[in-house]
């Protein structure tokens, strides 16, 4: 009896390393020995392995509707991380699935597109993102407030520039701390919120990033009248399995890796208010 | 029974030609040790209780006299003594530190490998053949536990086929139990003392001048075993005994713990004043989790030869009670230890509840026994119970 | 042409916070004491260390608040139309903090320190509905200057890998 082993990761070859920042690269993955790559969902995550020193969860960060790559955009915080973004085109990692759960990109037709994000939580909004460049008559005012420590942590710079210059687009950037030299805004990222010009009945927005960014972002967002169901978030954890028995990722009775990432504000308030270290 | 969790058990009870499914019989000791035989002949390792680093433990059994005659064990928060009987008894004992979790959801499996040897990088998935394992002398709790992880662990999709292999092709000769530890606490918890879902099932008699079992028949598995042993027709008398060592054991039970309420109560009580109490104690060992035969929770690990061509993934067990279990860059979500064992004993008993449509408790009382400091749950809920607003 | 300039200014006063919703009889007091002032991009407002003279409501532009740190100098916030500045000069004996630059062409409302502390000082009602607001600007700011420190995107803090 041989059954397959959902922990067994796909062996893939790394066709291009792109150094976003010191600390950061994107990874474009392609299939190894020509099967085929799992698609996947705007906000979906993969268990990426570097053999030898272990497996961690990254957010897919490349456009869904290329289906011969899976692109990941990593931070070097840890030792498979680091390992990770020192490799070079040619080189082999393992994955593991598209996991979870996704924006609501395909709900979210019609809407007003608020994203919020922080620091590498950029790189699990930016599936969306292409998403809506892909199809952007299909949804209303498009609105990406970014923050970052640094000028110099910024991602996806030239990117940026691009989705600015959409249609009925702004992209508001701010860091935490910068020389005198950069010309845009210094403060919190809930500070960009004073220049969006929100319709909070038809907005839906999405924020990622670090949970504390994540709380005021959502406190900030409250405060324009944007009501629970309609604010999605996305959550880390410190998954090992991504399917829900290794028992890491749990926040009250939701399991993130299964339940999760991406949540409905109004499915997980009532654990991110507490602040009881759930 | 042996089938896992969502499959149902097809077959006739009327197909096999002498022993009905339900049927009561009367077996001796040295029958024991044939059925014993018969399942090694079948293929099947029988795993049974054996003395072990001075506990009884479950391992691997040969023959009857692998078994733990006249010993048993004494149980008490933080304390857990092996003592002599006035008997020979075989299964006169409640639960040890061992559970079929240790067998079924082992605790260290090589998940794959990554070989590049010849070049290119090759992924080989461990393709064991799986033991077949004849579980003997477990326990209603015991039983219970394993449809509480087979909930978690074949409920989902995919289902954890390391698990699966070993489940799918077990057989439960389970005991009925009748001399409860003092730790225990299985009738609060539905699971015991009378064992459910065995392919058979004995209750011992150990009498001055006879040491015999009933055996109950509770699978056509168990029944075709037992056709080709002598064994002979039970009397009522033998049925009524059975009864009444099982109802004595029930009321000899005086640890309680209402699992509905508690569902509601922890749900409700993360502020309560008693995890700082608790907190205090605790020394976030995690030893009740590798005894408890319900937790489930594994990491995974890598290991490489010297120049990194072989590499092997395996998987351990893992305990929620480590700061690393929860650890995301930048710290732990659960950094202190009031925090770990809430979520340990919430989870445990509520959320569980929420995931899987049961209590992840069986009421083995194992965490008790093994915690070094005697916390005790039922305790704890009830502290917890004692400080609430809402009761 | 000055008060023009000044009352059509003061029409827009609920687009600053620190003007919002106060009692329309304090408006003429502040009108009194009001002079527009514009900066050219790069223009220092105020340096570093220097009296507390004016404090600024921004009418239009963006402005940097910096300081030296490590021998260079940094940003430490930036602050655009609706933004309180210079708040110091409402206390008495106190230097700036911070320098602050033009960003961009700015246009402010500002008002003489002595002139609004004399004025709070003979009513008080003004005084209070003033410090009021502000203490409120100041919580708000202390608060985003706390979720700076935090510093949650660098790797201690954050928690996204």
């Amino acid at each position: 009896m041989s059954l397959a082993d959902p922990m067994c990761p796909l062996l893939v070859r790394i066709s291009e390393v792109v150094r976003e920042t010191h600390d950061t690269c994107t990874l474009t993955t392609v299939a190894a020995n020509g099967e085929r790559l799992p698609s996947f969902l705007p906000g979906q995550f993969s268990m990426v392995s570097e053999f030898g020193t272990g497996e961690i969860p990254i957010s897919i960060s490349g456009d869904a509707e290329m289906p011969d790559q899976l692109v990941y955009t990593i931070r070097s915080v840890g030792k498979v991380s680091d390992a990770l973004i020192r490799h070079k085109p040619g080189d082999y990692i393992g994955l593991r699935g598209s996991f979870g759960t996704a924006w609501p990109v395909k709900a979210a037709r019609g809407q007003d597109l608020l994203l919020v994000a922080g620091g590498i939580g950029l790189a699990p909004l930016r599936p969306v993102i292409s998403h809506i460049a892909r199809h952007r008559n299909d949804y209303g005012r498009f609105l990406l407030l970014y923050g970052a420590r640094t000028p110099k942590d910024l991602l996806f710079r030239k990117q940026l520039r691009a989705w600015g210059k959409l249609h009925d687009a702004q992209v508001h950037i701010t860091v935490d701390g910068a020389d005198s030299k950069w010309r845009g805004h210094v403060g919190v990222v809930t500070r960009l919120f004073d220049f969006a010009a929100l319709r909070p009945e038809r907005t839906i927005a999405m924020t990622c990033g670090p949970e504390i960014m994540m709380h005021f972002a959502i406190r900030a967002l409250r405060a324009r009248n944007v009501v629970n169901d309609r604010i999605f978030l996305s959550m880390e954890r410190n998954m090992k399995c991504a399917v829900g028995f290794c028992g890491h990722c749990q926040m009250g009775p939701l399991f993130i890796c299964k339940d999760g990432p991406v949540f409905a504000y109004s499915q997980v308030d009532r654990w991110l208010e507490r602040h009881h270290e759930l | 029974m042996g089938t896992p969790f969502g499959m149902e058990l097809t077959g006739d009870a009327s197909g096999t030609k002498g022993i009905p499914v339900g049927a009561l019989r009367r077996m001796g000791v040295p029958t024991l040790g044939q059925l014993i035989n018969a399942l090694r002949q079948r293929g099947y390792q029988v795993i049974g209780p054996v003395l072990r680093d001075g506990a009884i433990s479950y391992g691997p059994i040969g023959n009857l006299a692998d078994l733990p005659a006249g010993w048993t064990s004494e149980e008490n928060p933080a304390s857990y003594r092996l003592k002599r009987r006035s008997d020979d008894a075989l299964f006169g004992y409640a639960t040890g530190p061992k559970s079929m979790k240790d067998f079924l959801h082992v605790s260290e499996i090589h998940t794959f490998t990554v070989d590049r040897t010849d070049g290119p990088f090759r992924i080989l998935p461990n393709s064991e053949a799986p033991p077949r394992y004849a579980f003997l002398g477990v326990r209603g709790c015991d039983i219970a536990a394993m449809f509480v992880q087979d909930r978690v662990l074949l409920g989902g999709m995919p289902a954890d086929p390391f698990y699966e292999n070993r489940r799918r092709n077990c057989l439960i000769i389970a005991v009925h139990c009748t001399e409860p530890a003092n730790t225990c606490f299985c009738t609060s918890m539905g699971t015991g003392p009378r064992a459910r879902d065995f392919d058979l099932a004995l209750t011992e008699f150990v009498d001055s001048d006879s040491h015999h079992f009933l055996v109950e028949v509770g699978s056509e598995a168990g029944a075709e075993l037992l056709e080709q042993l002598p064994v002979e027709m039970a009397s009522a008398e033998m049925a009524g005994r059975s009864q009444t060592l099982t109802e004595r054991a029930r009321r000899a039970m005086t640890r309680q713990l209402d699992k509905d309420r508690a569902a509601r109560l922890l749900q409700e009580n993360f502020d309560s004043p008693q995890w700082d109490r608790v907190a205090e104690k605790c020394l976030a060992c995690g030893n009740c989790t590798m005894v408890c035969p319900t937790c489930f929770c594994v990491t995974f690990e890598d290991s490489s030869d010297i120049t990194g061509t072989h590499v092997e993934r395996w998987r351990k067990w893992d305990s929620c009670f480590s700061l690393a279990f929860s650890y995301i860059h930048g710290g732990s979500v659960r950094s202190s230890t009031k925090s770990r064992y809430r979520q340990w004993l919430t989870h445990k008993l509520s959320s569980w509840v929420d995931q899987f449509g049961s209590s992840g408790c069986v009421g083995c009382g194992r965490c008790i026994t093994w915690c070094p400091v005697g916390i005790d749950l039922t305790e704890e809920v009830k502290a917890i119970q004692a400080t609430s607003p809402a009761e | 042409m000055r008060v023009n300039r000044i009352e059509e200014l003061a029409r827009a006063a609920e687009t600053y916070p620190l003007l919002a919703d106060l009692p329309p009889e304090h408006l003429p007091k502040l009108l009194e004491i009001a002079e527009e002032r514009w900066f050219e991009e790069n223009e220092i407002i105020f340096p570093e260390g220097a009296r507390s003279e004016r404090l600024f409501l921004i009418a239009s532009g963006r402005i940097a608040l910096e300081t030296m740190a490590g021998g260079q100098r940094i940003v430490i916030q930036t602050l655009g139309a609706g933004d309180t500045m210079g708040w110091s000069a409402l206390t008495e004996t106190t230097t700036t903090h911070f320098q602050a630059r033009a960003l961009t062409r700015v246009q402010t409302i500002a008002f003489d320190g002595v002139a609004l502390r004399v004025a709070f000082k003979e009513n008080h009602n003004l005084g209070f509905e003033i410090m009021k607001r502000l203490l409120a600007l100041v919580t708000e700011r202390l608060d985003h200057t706390r979720m700076q420190l935090i510093d949650m995107y660098g790797k201690r803090a954050a928690k996204r890998s």
